[in-house]
């Protein structure tokens, strides 16, 4: 408790593998707000993460490389939170699974402009007090702040009709693959 | 108290919740999984309002107002942007996944889903992705199962586990698949499952009766109506459509049944549209081609002319149709068309309603018992909602003791049941055989009828009554009279149930000595009476000779010609006796619904209506006079049995009737000076209950 955010990645975990660069951290498990470089110095501790705007909830450090979409990287948080729920209010039953697609959409480069405008209404109508339980305002801290912070990724895909990570060429957009949808019933049971 | 509604101020009553509060004062709030008998659980967020921490608060935070409680000086907007966008955004998520199928849904037109989405403005689905789906269940005749529908309120269970205490529907799964209904395909098993169908607020349960000769709501003509299932006299509503009755939906009555029915009153309706209807008059045996309605009013009358003829009134009938059968015959001549037994219960019973001290409690009243006993009843099955009330009875002393120690609105549904866990208040429950309701008894005793007769005795001695001790008491029976007695004693609201369900004359008896010793102890005991049927406290009002005495009269020569009044005499007494009725009588002339053995042996049928078809008056087991409407006009010769009775009265030129016409029948006005009639002057609420001209209730 008290080392800074960079001591502890440096230091302690040996920094980034080779080849990879460092875009963000989640500091205390899913469902907390990214930490990104301007936060490196910051003591972790619970004062200290929630005054960057995170948490530092269960100390699980997760990072994110710059090699990894941000997309598909919160898109597999929603997914969690999205089974994870109970069920029993509305906005999080329902509203978890809509991020969960509308990310899978994005990440498939079938996203279209509004998607990002419904995401952050999201997170705010997700917020603490409208659900009956603190997962859904949990599930929306790492949603939050990839839109904040990585809005420019979500926007190439929806722009370039596709995950520049891992479709290295741009493909030429056909004018329908934003509309049809696509199952994937397989990925959600 | 004074809260702040959009800055305007609003006089509200202290303890109740903000969506209760807003609904009261007429105003609207959506919701979904609140229910004003089931309280509020925070579920669904639909009726999230904003509220401000004072005048200068300008962006106020979200609550959910069926979770808030009133407090002086509150300030809340209904107006508020936000506010009014988040509830908006409910609809949008239930949306999601909600199937596009008003215009084929059974619930189109009365459904709270529809209602709530007009009310927020919500008009464009947003979402483009697949919907979750699911399978169906058959859950039996009564209901149908359409789970895609689910918005997943949570009131199915939360009213069939928790309020009615059923067994087998269950909520199953989490997140967006979270599954409402039985483990596997099967008949529901709780006597009150078609609440279900009011009580959803979409299309996942509804009416399979409706299903099966189908119209929308609004296509339907309504009536207010009596069930006439059984003696608690439940209001309903009755809907039709061309001349054919579709649906009985609970009319709400906050003193009877509340906000649900049975399922024997919700679905026994069927027979009106039965097959083995009478629907032309008849002579017996049969003649051929269709016999003119004149022609046989006058045989009748002739016969009335020529000979003596008794009456045989029906406790299932009107008091209007016995009162006019009465009329017609002459009170010497009117009998009561109950089994001797039924009349001697009955008779008890109204004797000790006239003469005791203790009250008879209204249904709702009986349900706000603290402390029960039940003396030789099967409830659920001889008076079902009751049964229902009692379960809702034993609830409130744990409450009550759990209040002591956490402050909790009742409204706080969830909570407060959690507070409770599985704990029941003090219920007795003395009978012969296994009830349903023994689950929630502090104790059960069985045993033959005199046996529970004499227990009770000795709960009344334990009381001090002024009776004779009981001896040959066990030491297990003489504990549990001291145990009883002191339970009922203890109580606020001491509640003793008993009735006609044992053939024990004693256990009336045994009941009332334990209410009126109650009473004498200074505490406010409720005595419920059951009774056989819709309006056995009515005929045995209205008076009349045993049946009996009427077959003596015909084996002696007195009478030849006896008017039956909708009853099937054979299950009134032995086969025989029946059959020696017919033997003795020349012409036996039956005003019925349906074929049944008397309608096989009469010689005269004339076709009766049904509640549905015929305006009446029934008079339940507290003796609430209740009137019923007629739904629709019958088919050809079908009419009220009053009618029958005063155009028969008036071809054979009877005395007595002369002056009374149907309209004096039909609106209820009995004449004061017509010699047949004694008015009561010790019958207890006489009330008319009910709303009237009601167009198209809300059932949800």
């Amino acid at each position: 408790m008290g080392v800074t955010m960079r001591e502890l990645l440096e230091e302690y975990a040996g920094g980034m593998k080779d080849g990879f660069g460092f875009r963000g951290v989640l500091p205390g498990g899913a469902s907390t707000d990214f930490l990104i470089d301007k936060h490196m110095d910051i003591q972790l501790d619970f004062a200290g993460v929630a005054a960057a705007g995170s948490r530092l909830g269960t100390g699980t450090m997760v990072v994110l490389d710059d090699q990894t979409c941000p997309v598909g990287f919160v898109h597999n948080l929603e997914h969690f939170f999205a089974q994870e729920s109970c069920g029993f209010c509305t906005p999080c039953r329902e509203g978890l699974p809509w991020t969960e697609k509308l990310l899978w959409a994005i990440e498939q480069g079938r996203g279209r402009e509004e998607d990002l405008e419904l995401l952050l209404r999201h997170t705010e109508w997700l917020g603490p007090g409208n659900t009956f339980c603190a997962l859904a305002p949990g599930a929306m801290e790492p949603l939050q702040s990839a839109l904040k912070y990585f809005r420019d990724d979500f926007e190439r895909h929806i722009r370039e009709h596709r995950c520049p990570y891992h479709d290295p060429e741009p493909a030429i957009p056909h004018p329908l693959t934003s509309i049809i949808p696509i199952t994937y019933d397989h990925l959600h049971r | 108290m004074t809260i702040y509604i959009d800055n305007k101020p609003y006089e509200v009553k202290p303890g109740a919740n903000i969506l209760e509060a807003v609904l009261q004062l007429g105003m609207n709030l959506p919701y979904f999984c609140w229910h004003p008998a089931l309280g509020s659980v925070g579920a669904c967020r639909q009726c999230a309002v904003k509220v401000f921490k004072d005048e200068d608060d300008k962006t106020g935070r979200l609550v959910m107002g069926c979770m808030e409680p009133v407090r002086d000086n509150l300030r809340l907007s209904l107006e508020d942007p936000g506010a009014k966008a988040f509830r908006e955004q409910v609809i949008g998520w239930l949306m999601t996944n909600h199937p596009h199928d008003c215009a084929v849904c059974d619930e189109g037109g009365s459904c709270h889903l529809q209602d709530m989405t007009v009310m927020t403005g919500h008009t464009y689905r947003h979402y483009r992705f697949t919907k979750r789906t699911y399978e169906n269940q058959n859950l039996g005749p009564f209901l149908n199962h359409e789970m895609n529908r689910c918005i997943q309120c949570y009131r199915c269970v939360r009213f069939y586990k928790d309020y009615a205490g059923g067994k087998d529907l269950n909520v199953f799964a989490a997140h967006n698949h979270v599954y409402f209904g039985r483990c596997e395909s099967g008949r529901l098993e709780s006597e009150f499952s078609g609440n279900l169908a009011e009580v959803c607020p979409t299309g996942v349960f509804t009416d399979k009766t409706l299903k099966s000769h189908y119209t929308r709501k609004w296509d339907m003509t309504w009536a207010p109506s009596v069930c006439q299932g059984c003696s608690l006299g439940c209001n309903t509503s009755a809907g039709e459509r061309y001349g054919s009755l579709r649906q009985i939906a609970n009319r709400y009555n906050g003193e009877v049944n509340g906000y649900f029915l049975c399922d024997r009153g919700r679905y026994g309706y069927e027979f009106v549209n039965s097959d083995q209807r009478i629907l032309q008059p008849a002579f017996r045996p049969h003649s051929n081609g269709t016999v003119n309605k004149d022609h046989v009013l006058d045989q009748v009358a002739a016969r009335l002319k020529n000979g003596r003829t008794i009456g045989i009134g029906s406790p299932r009938a009107s008091l209007e149709s016995n009162f006019a059968l009465k009329l017609l015959v002459g009170e010497d001549n009117f009998y009561l068309g109950m089994s001797d037994s039924d009349h001697d219960h009955t008779s008890l019973a109204l004797k000790i309603l006239r003469e005791g001290p203790a009250r008879t409690p209204s249904l709702q009243e009986a349900g706000q018992a603290d402390a029960v006993l039940i003396l030789g009843e099967d409830l659920t099955n001889t008076a079902p909602m009751l049964a229902l009330a009692v379960r809702q009875a034993v609830r409130h002393k744990p409450e009550a003791d759990a209040m002591q120690q956490i402050h909790l609105a009742e409204w706080q549904d969830a909570a407060v049941r959690e507070a409770v866990q599985e704990q029941h208040g003090p219920l007795f429950i003395l009978h012969t055989v296994p009830t349903k309701l023994d689950e929630l008894a502090e104790d059960i005793f069985r045993g033959a009828p005199e046996q529970l007769a004499r227990l009770g005795f000795a709960v009344a001695h334990v009381l001090g009554a002024d009776t004779d001790p009981v001896t040959g008491l066990t030491p297990e029976e003489s504990a549990l009279a001291e145990k009883i007695a002191a339970a009922l004693l203890a109580a606020e609201k001491p509640l003793v149930v008993s009735g006609y369900g044992s053939g024990c004359d004693h256990m009336m008896k045994a009941a009332a000595n334990i209410a009126w010793a109650l009473q004498h102890k200074g505490r406010n005991p409720m005595l419920s009476l059951t009774l056989p049927e819709v309006n056995s406290l009515g005929l045995e009002m209205l008076g009349g000779h045993r049946l009996d005495t009427a077959i003596d009269v015909l084996r002696q020569g007195e009478a030849d010609t006896v008017i039956v009044l909708e009853n099937d005499l054979y299950r009134r007494a032995d086969a025989h006796l029946i059959d020696e009725l017919f033997l003795h009588a020349q012409d036996v002339i039956l005003i019925d619904h349906l074929y049944n053995r008397t309608a096989e042996k009469a010689t005269v049928l004339l076709p009766a209506g049904t509640f549905a078809e015929a305006d009446g008056t029934v008079v339940n087991n507290e003796g609430r006079a209740q009137r019923y409407y007629q739904v629709y006009v019958p088919k050809g010769d079908v009419q009220e049995s009053w009618r029958w009775c005063l155009q028969i009265a008036e071809k054979a030129q009877v005395r007595s009737c002369m002056g009374c016409t149907t309209w004096t029948i039909s609106t209820g006005r009995f004449r004061p000076g017509c010699p047949h009639w004694h008015p009561c002057s010790s019958w207890r609420r006489m009330l008319t209950s009910g709303s009237t001209g009601n167009a198209s209730p809300r059932t949800s």
